[in-house]
């Protein structure tokens, strides 16, 4: 009875992010920035700014680390 | 609540904004006078919660099956231990094949896990920055508009 109720936000998983789960990268990275640039930063001014920045390097730093992986079990493992 | 500008002395401690902080994110930084950190403080932390529960559901707070990750994920808020009743609770109430639509699998699961558990991991460093003033922090306080007004 209870699972013909579908999706219960909170409650139940949402499983569209098992094929994209990559994607939630975004958010993690956020949400780490803002409460890191609340505690690490001198003043608030261009605190926003920061946040985006630090979401951003994580993001992109990640995505290298990915493809440097990537290359490195499909290229150079095999030749070894 | 808001503590004095001349209680911030270099290398001492605040216990009390300390449990503040590990009670309800933020609410250290709100007692001790920087209201606008504690308020992004508490976003931040409830933002990973948050979307952490919406997408691995309520299986992702398991102290039983993920005991390590429970314990970096509780340092977040004591609210964690209701989720984790409520957890408890609808998985005694329900039968197996009622429970199995609810029971996160795969990178949604670890994915909702590691939400919780870095909204936790970063209330510690917001905790620590409460519990202990180093001087960079002193200054940085006093150099902050909030404490300047």
């Amino acid at each position: 009875m209870i699972a013909l109720l579908g999706f219960i936000p909170f409650v139940s998983p949402v499983n569209f992010f098992q094929t994209w789960w990559y994607l939630l990268i975004i958010p993690l990275a956020f949400g780490v920035s803002v409460i890191y640039k609340a505690i690490r930063l001198p003043r608030l001014d261009a605190y926003w700014f920061q946040v985006w920045l630090m979401t951003g390097q994580i993001v992109l730093v990640m995505l290298l680390i990915a493809v440097a992986l990537a290359l490195f079990v499909q290229l150079v493992v095999p030749a070894v | 609540m808001k503590e004095p500008e001349s209680n911030r002395v270099p290398g001492s401690w605040h216990p009390g904004p300390a449990i503040l902080a590990w009670l309800w994110p933020g609410a250290g930084h709100l007692a001790r006078g920087e209201p606008q950190r504690g308020w992004l403080i508490m976003g931040g932390v409830l933002f990973l919660i948050l979307v952490g529960l919406f997408v691995g559901g309520l299986g992702v707070v398991d102290s039983e099956t993920q005991r390590l990750w429970f314990l970096a994920q509780v340092l977040s808020t004591p609210a964690i231990f209701g989720v984790e009743i409520a957890q408890t609770k609808i998985i005694q109430s329900w039968t197996a094949e009622e429970l199995l639509p609810y029971i996160g699998i795969g990178r949604v699961h670890e994915l909702g896990i590691l939400f919780i558990a870095m909204a936790g991991l970063m209330n510690f460093v917001a905790i620590l920055d409460v519990l202990y003033d180093l001087p960079r922090a002193t200054e940085r306080r006093a150099n902050s508009p909030e404490q300047q007004s």
